[in-house]
């Protein structure tokens, strides 16, 4: 009996290499899309994923020839009644589905019954359309401040049914505690796990819109049904499979283009070595989209934070509704003030409308303890709304925020003429990451830009004329007159800049703006700053003017620069000026006098 | 006090019965103790992240085993509980708001009226306790409107 089945195990393995041809496996084993669906590297040399319940082969990790091997045999094993939904072909369907197409598999079924599990995944039931969604960046988090990106598998068409749709969101694995520090090498080493996670997307408005104010993007695309097939069983056998996490270059922006690229003939991702944003994501699939004639994108949906709507909801109070919140503001009180009571009721439902829902915001902002006074409090307004009529759409829409993708590229190359004191020269910019606060952006005078480098190229020598590590600025301005948010504008800028002699330095800013117009910000601060050369702790109290004209950007700064515990003020005046003449292209000014005259003159390739 | 009754009974079959038992049959406190929900609602906390991960994703198992089965706690009722406990300040200021995508939400969901929602609520946030409820007894109230 033994011999028996020996002699038929032997039979069908050698059925299983003769039924499929040695240069089909070769040639599929190289296949692009066979790399992709295991998640291999550009060289092909291994998996990012290192969870063992990913391959089938041991040995599958380094070897996408053997993995290709086992994922045939075991797709042609028989179910095993007791755990049927562990067989290869309900837990690699995506697999399954490709290997289809390249070569013939015995008794094929796209999705067998005995798949249970599989079979009752709600995304294969109800999907509409599939779209990546882009939260901007967020600086109460370091992981967050270049923006987040996640998968939106949507079972409903309709913009305002939509929080049952499902996310797919990469992230790290964090222990139950850790601390900051902790938090950052890890992330940078590699040293957390991280996986995909699905969940309901009113999960991640709550998170990124309610509760962090972040503008979110939708780019929904375009996916025939083999696609989006596809794209639903590799995502079943995604969920959950544990990958090293890295922050810089292994992070959610790059699993979401990785994820993506399975769709496309082309990888979504051109370098990643060092760093990759996940608003790259987003220009690639708008570049794809240009150059394919529209082939990429459906639509790119805005979706306000809370911030932007409940600024939008005080816009279109009237002059007397805005007077009674003041009033109520002002002398703290839970019910429409007496001299007000007969007006009319839908008025007064403004009124308390908009109150309850900065007094939300207001809280969630602030981050204070909620105590029982303001519970109570609350509870009365609460009530006292409640007693009025339900409202009827009357709350107002934020203004529509152009695409991401319409603003600059974050990456910029760039030439320019420069002199500094009198030396001319030529000079190369390169920064991987600049979102400018003169760039073509929605940032609004804000900025975010990481190894800004400018190279001079002199007569006589080469050298490193500026190097920004890290330069930030946050201009907040009011949009509520009693907003009680902290609304300290800030910027921080560390660096080395060449002078008479290499001066390195960490320059931090405190201070106030105001929205003078819809395009223009005014804005006072104190800077206070640590220099490696002579005058090595200063301070620089300064005004500035920051201009929004569309294509041309324009920041204006003078003040006075002192040395702490000395008199010897010098005046300070600093320009930085930008104009977009193409989508890629923009003409940049920078003129300062700070310690030696400076000028710059030149053309930025955003890309 | 037939309430309390109905939900001790059970909250007893439950733990007898758990895999036999249908979402249609749990109270409010059934599926807070069975789904972790009150992990949930206190989303601050760090186990919570990983639990919420485990219990409400949609059928994958996303970073740990799946310790709740289809039948414990994807049903339509536990799937309410788990949007009211997540997003209850949001429904709280759309309900007396009379609008918003939550509220509607809800609604579709329960097949109840948003002007029905909005009178019971009324009558809760009447009521001289409602500010001294906890959030977890005050997601409970609403599960209650919506679910009864």
């Amino acid at each position: 009996m033994k011999t028996l089945i020996l002699y038929l195990l032997l039979l069908t393995t050698s059925l299983c290499a003769d039924f499929w041809k040695e240069s089909d496996i070769e040639r599929v084993a190289k296949e692009p899309t066979w790399l992709n669906l295991l998640h291999y590297d550009s060289s092909g040399s291994q998996s990012a994923i290192h969870d063992k319940r990913f391959f089938l082969d041991s040995k599958g990790q380094r070897d996408a020839k053997r993995e290709l091997l086992a994922t045939l045999k075991a797709y042609g094993e028989p179910f095993n009644d007791k755990e049927r939904d562990e067989h290869a072909q309900c837990r690699f369907p995506a697999r399954y589905l490709w290997l289809s197409t390249q070569f013939t598999l015995p008794n094929y079924n796209e999705l067998n019954p005995a798949c249970d599990k599989l079979l009752k995944w709600k995304l294969l039931k109800g999907t509409q359309s599939i779209s990546v969604v882009f939260v901007s960046g967020y600086l109460g988090n370091p992981a967050s401040a270049f923006g987040h990106s996640f998968i939106k598998v949507n079972q409903s068409n309709n913009e305002e049914d939509n929080l049952f749709d499902t996310t797919l969101s990469y992230g790290a694995l964090l222990p139950p505690k850790y601390n900051m520090p902790e938090y950052i090498f890890n992330g940078l080493t590699g040293g957390y796990e991280a996986a995909y996670s699905d969940k309901y997307y009113y999960n991640q408005d709550i998170t990124y819109s309610n509760q962090e104010f972040r503008d979110m993007w939708e780019y929904r695309l375009k996916l025939s049904d083999a696609k989006r097939k596809l794209f639903l069983f590799h995502a079943w056998e995604l969920m959950g499979k544990k990958n090293q996490y890295f922050f810089l270059n292994r992070n959610c922006g790059y699993k979401v283009s990785e994820f993506l690229s399975l769709l496309y003939e082309k990888p979504l991702i051109d370098s990643a070595y060092v760093w990759y944003s996940p608003i790259e994501t987003f220009y690639k699939l708008k570049e794809m989209d240009e150059k394919g004639a529209g082939e990429i994108i459906d639509k790119v949906i805005y979706i306000p934070s809370k911030q932007q709507i409940i600024y939008a909801q005080y816009r279109m109070l009237t002059t007397l509704e805005k007077k009674m919140v003041s009033e109520m503001i002002e002398k703290k009180l839970n019910q429409i003030p007496i001299e007000y009571q007969d007006v009319n009721k839908s008025l007064q439902a403004h009124v308390l409308d908009f109150l309850l829902a900065y007094r939300k915001y207001s809280f969630e902002k602030s981050k204070i303890k909620i105590d029982k006074d303001i519970k109570a409090f609350n509870r009365s307004l609460l009530l006292n709304r409640l007693k009025l009529p339900a409202s009827r759409g009357q709350k107002g829409k934020p203004k529509i925020k152009e695409p991401i993708t319409e603003n600059n590229a974050p990456r910029y190359f760039g030439m320019s003429f420069l002199t500094q004191e009198s030396d001319d020269a030529l000079a190369l910019h390169f920064a991987p990451f600049a979102i400018e606060k003169v760039g073509y952006n929605n940032f609004s005078g804000d900025e975010l830009v990481v190894l800004d480098t400018t190279v001079k190229m002199g007569r006589e020598k080469v050298s490193l004329n500026k190097f920004d590590l890290i330069r930030i600025q946050r201009l907040k301005t009011k949009q509520i007159p009693y907003d009680e948010e902290s609304s300290l504008s800030w910027n921080l800028h560390i660096g080395t800049q060449e002078n008479e002699n290499r001066d390195y330095f960490i320059d931090g800013g405190l201070g106030y703006a105001w929205e003078l117009t819809n395009h223009m910000k005014f804005y006072t601060m104190m800077n206070l700053s640590l220099h490696s050369d002579e005058k090595k702790y200063r301070y620089m109290p300064n005004i500035g003017l920051y201009g929004d004209f569309h294509h041309l950007r324009v920041d204006l700064k003078a003040g006075y620069e002192n040395e702490l515990m000395k008199e010897n003020p010098e005046s300070i005046f600093v320009l930085n000026g930008q104009y977009r003449m193409h989508k890629h292209l923009s003409l940049f000014l920078q003129y300062d006098n700070i310690e030696m005259e400076y000028l710059s003159l030149g053309l930025k390739w955003f890309y | 006090m037939k309430k309390v009754k109905l939900s001790i009974v059970a909250l007893a079959m439950t733990t007898i019965f758990v895999p036999q038992l249908q979402a249609g049959d749990r109270s409010f406190g059934d599926i807070y103790k069975e789904c972790g929900l009150g992990a949930m609602i206190f989303n601050d906390t760090p186990i919570a992240a990983a639990v919420s991960n485990i219990i409400w994703d949609l059928g994958t198992t996303a970073v740990s085993s799946n310790i709740s089965s289809e039948e414990n706690c994807k049903g339509g009722e536990a799937k309410v509980a788990a949007f009211i406990s997540k997003s209850y300040d949001d429904l709280e200021l759309e309900i007396a708001s009379g609008e918003g995508k939550y509220v509607d939400t809800l609604a579709t969901m329960t097949d109840k009226k948003v002007s029905v929602i909005r009178e019971e609520f009324a009558e809760l946030v009447a009521s001289n306790e409602y500010s001294t409820l906890s959030k977890t007894k005050k997601v409970e109230k609403l599960y209650n409107i919506v679910a009864l």
